[in-house]
């Protein structure tokens, strides 16, 4: 993998991360940092996906639990949850999922285009497959994600 | 200032115009603070200061490829050299002219900056004008003079533009050791020059021994030639404290009418002196301009604690750095976590023995010293004197009183007093709008006061202070006070809930009301009912309060209240089931936990009742849909708050702590949320919700 992406200049890298057994890859550029769940406060009147907010260095940041919103996997929150903070649209947003696997670099002829298909995330918000030592990754436009309706995250009336 | 960039250099040509345009804004206020500091001649020092300030200006305008700016301010700094050189007097007129041309200079700044309108003719204007002095015409006439600082000379009976009637010859020759004992000759003259035209002449009675000469001993004979509508009287009362008997002889000169009038030294352009048209043609070798005496002044100079001469001085040695707001805001915001950290260090280490670990406890206790201190100094790097807001009021005030024809006196006391620079920019309309209105309609005009039994003179204080965790600003005045009956009438008229019945204190605050104005007539400077209640909404949004005392024919006074900084809010913590919220203490009237008997229903809406009024209680829990441990308001805790007179009780569980608390946005990260004001961060380092009641309310009425 090391070689790969040192070898070839047209390779994107991607953090892959877990949720309900489907491995999903972001635009490494858009993760921040990736930490433990930490207590949330809870935001009044919010939908039940959005925890709440954390206080990260002083930063008030909002996190959001993917497996609430997609109604996969057990929303349990121990010691190994993570939260993914990342950087989108000039907004620091955390987002909770079943587990962090890997930095992986595909090339472009590694991703195929996405067929309509019951993933859990809409097919609009998925760029492509993409494939890494027989393993698929379902590659996530995370800012086309994020700053969707239907996240509620930012406020579309303004 | 597009046109001056090109293409990819835009953004970088912006962020260096950016800081052109603040320090040039810096430059004019300052050299606009000197300009109305001067009580009369400008000493050496505040002339440089004026000359930098200019120069500055011009040499950015240049640089930064504004030329048009360039013109006015090399004009500009040409005038101030000659007089910085002493190749030209200085008139006071020249105070006008200055000022008028700072204002283009602003007037172009904005223009570049926020694409504002720039009056071609007005720049043309003041160029002309400048031109025309520097030429040795006279300075022309500009804006209308007056009140305040001339009001010294018009009270004393003779302005220099009103023609003098006699001609005094003065003679007066000094003890030797006149300067060894402080002795300002300057101030003397100065003070005669207000009583009319002045011309002095040096003559040295006693040359002495030029090997043992001593410098520091006066050895002139002054000749002063006086023309003026003062008396004897006066001009002795001048030399009272300076002159011992027999030093000094006053004699009347046959007055010459033709000499003092202006078109006879026309013909006579003195080298020395071409711009005080009312001077007698003087004998030119020895005739010294009383702006040239200043350069000697050194000699005898004991009086360096004068508070112009200190406040340069400070001001020149006092090194500042330029830094960008949000590297400010984000050292602040660090210091915040560090203080946090420490916190839970301290929580942490509090569960060890202190015997065992003393060593441990007491560094802690020497980190938690200078986390403090360390925040301290961080959160003081925003806070800037309020200096900067009230240096703009005399020269307000000035032009105002000369417009409305008004004598006003600006007193401001506690310029140092320091709060954030956030709440300097937002406070500087709602005062000007305050003392305008003092202007406009508080004060009366110069007989209605005299027949009032009032000095003709009205006075207009601005104070701040810092009292306790606020700074409060105060404007008062002298004036008519508000008229009661007055503004009940107009509240009615505007359909605002008013009766005779209310006392003092709940009448004032009615002039707060949007639209609401009692001036008889509006005029152009305040009075069109828009205003009042910008004020108070501007100070609201600072967390601020306003009060008002008034008395009638005495004065009023206008007090607002403000938090340190925007930043910081005192608050109070309430728990609700798991959650913690703040609640803004300037919104809380009182807290309190109701018996089973002041609790009543409404159409199944709870009220309760505290002394005699039915206030709906908000059960918070319901509000936010949260679990709460205490549902029944009878078992928890009822917070009264007050919404601009409208009250509620809310229901919360427990009350926890009264604390100041840091404002961070929601908004930046996430969407506006529905009853809160933003958020902080509380000691454990959890996040907690600071409500905005007035939005409660409004929540839990569209619930009803």
């Amino acid at each position: 993998m090391q070689t790969e992406s040192e070898t070839t200049q047209a390779a994107s890298e991607y953090l892959t991360f877990m949720l309900a057994n489907e491995t999903y890859g972001i635009d490494i550029l858009k993760v921040q940092e990736i930490r433990g769940y930490d207590t949330v406060t809870h935001i009044a009147n919010a939908p039940e996906f959005i925890k709440g907010v954390i206080n990260l260095r002083g930063v008030i940041v909002p996190i959001v639990d993917m497996r609430i919103k997609f109604k996969v996997g057990e929303p349990t929150y121990h010691e190994f949850t993570v939260v993914i903070i990342m950087n989108v649209l000039d907004r620091v947003i955390g987002m909770v999922v079943d587990g962090v696997s890997d930095v992986v670099a595909l090339m472009p002829e590694q991703i195929r285009p996405a067929p309509e298909m019951g993933a859990a995330l809409d097919t609009n918000y998925i760029t492509g497959l993409g494939t890494q030592n027989d393993q698929m990754l379902i590659l996530v436009d995370i800012e086309k994600l994020m700053s969707s309706e239907e996240m509620q995250l930012i406020d579309h009336s303004r | 200032m597009k046109d001056h960039d090109q293409g990819a250099l835009d953004i970088d040509m912006g962020q260096f115009n950016q800081v052109f345009f603040e320090e040039c804004g810096e430059h004019l206020a300052e050299m606009e603070q000197i300009l109305m500091s001067l009580a009369g001649e400008p000493d050496d020092e505040q002339l440089n200061a004026i000359f930098r300030a200019a120069h500055s200006i011009k040499g950015g305008a240049g640089m930064f490829g504004f030329h048009d700016m360039s013109i006015v301010t090399h004009v500009l700094e040409t005038l101030l050299d000659k007089l910085r050189t002493h190749e030209m007097p200085f008139s006071s007129s020249m105070i006008d002219l200055f000022l008028e041309a700072g204002d283009v200079i602003a007037m172009q700044l904005s223009g570049y900056r926020d694409g504002a309108e720039v009056r071609q003719e007005a720049v043309d204007l003041i160029r002309a004008k400048l031109e025309q002095v520097i030429e040795g015409g006279e300075a022309p006439p500009v804006a209308p003079v007056a009140v305040p600082r001339e009001m010294t000379a018009a009270e004393s009976g003779a302005a220099a533009d009103i023609p003098a009637d006699h001609r005094f010859e003065l003679l007066f020759t000094p003890d030797p050791d006149l300067f060894q004992r402080g002795v300002r000759l300057e101030n003397l003259m100065a003070e005669l020059e207000e009583l009319g035209s002045l011309s002095v002449q040096a003559q040295v009675s006693d040359p002495g021994n030029l090997s043992t000469f001593d410098p520091t001993l006066c050895l002139t004979t002054w000749r002063f030639i006086l023309e003026t509508t003062a008396g004897e009287a006066e001009i002795r009362e001048i030399f009272e404290f300076v002159a011992d008997e027999g030093q000094l002889q006053v004699r009347e000169l046959p007055f010459d009418d033709r000499a003092a009038s202006p078109d006879a030294v026309e013909p006579q352009p003195g080298p020395l002196d071409p711009l005080k048209e009312d001077k007698p043609p003087a004998p030119p070798a020895a005739v010294i301009p009383t702006a040239a005496l200043s350069t000697g002044r050194r000699m005898a100079d004991t009086n360096e604690t004068a508070p112009s001469a200190f406040g340069r001085r400070a001001g020149e040695t006092e090194a500042s750095i330029r830094v960008g707001v949000t590297k400010v805001d984000q050292l602040i915001n660090q210091v915040g976590e560090l203080v946090i950290t420490q916190l839970m260090l301290a929580q942490t280490a509090a569960a060890l023995d202190p015997v065992l670990y003393e060593n441990l406890h007491r560094s802690l206790l020497q980190l938690e010293h200078n986390t403090r201190d360390l925040q301290q100094s961080v959160m003081s790097i925003r806070l800037v004197p309020i200096s900067i807001v009230f240096s703009r009021f005399p020269r307000m005030v000035r032009e105002l009183a000369t417009k409305l024809g008004k004598q006003v006196e600006l007193k401001t006391i506690g310029e140092t007093t320091e709060l954030d620079k956030g709440l300097i920019e937002k406070i500087t309309d709602p005062l000007t709008h305050l003392v305008r209105n003092c202007m406009d309609h508080a004060l009366e005009t110069p007989e209605v006061r005299v027949a009032a039994g009032k000095k003709p003179v009205g006075t207009i204080i601005l104070r701040a202070a810092q009292i306790g965790g606020r700074i409060v600003i105060t404007v008062i005045d002298d004036g008519a006070g508000l008229n009661r009956e007055k503004i009940l009438n107009k509240a009615l008229e505007h359909g605002i809930p008013a009766s005779d019945s209310m006392t003092d204190e709940e009448v004032w605050p009615l002039i707060f009301a949007p639209g609401f104005s009692t001036a008889e007539a509006v005029t152009d400077i305040s009075g069109r009912g828009v205003g009042m209640d910008v004020v108070l909404s501007n100070v609201q949004s600072m967390n601020g309060r306003v009060t008002i005392s008034s008395e009638p024919g005495k004065g009023t006074q206008i007090t607002i209240s403000l938090p340190l900084t925007l930043a910081i809010l005192d608050g109070l913590s309430v728990a609700v089931g798991d959650d913690k919220f703040i609640i803004p203490l300037n919104s809380i009237v009182e807290s309190l936990q109701p018996t089973m008997g002041s609790l009543k229903t409404v159409n199944g809406k709870k009220l309760v009742q505290v002394r005699g009024d039915y206030i709906p209680i908000i059960p918070l829990f319901e509000l936010f849909h949260l679990q709460a441990q205490v549902a029944e308001a009878e078992k928890g805790v009822l917070v009264l708050i007050d919404v601009e007179g409208e009250k509620a009780a809310l229901l919360v569980d427990a009350l926890l702590d009264e604390h100041q608390v840091v404002i961070k946005s929601i908004e930046t990260n996430y969407r506006k949320v529905e009853g809160t004001a933003g958020a902080t961060i509380l000691g454990d380092g959890r996040v907690a919700l600071i409500l905005d009641v007035a939005s409660l309310l409004q929540m839990h009425k569209k619930n009803m």
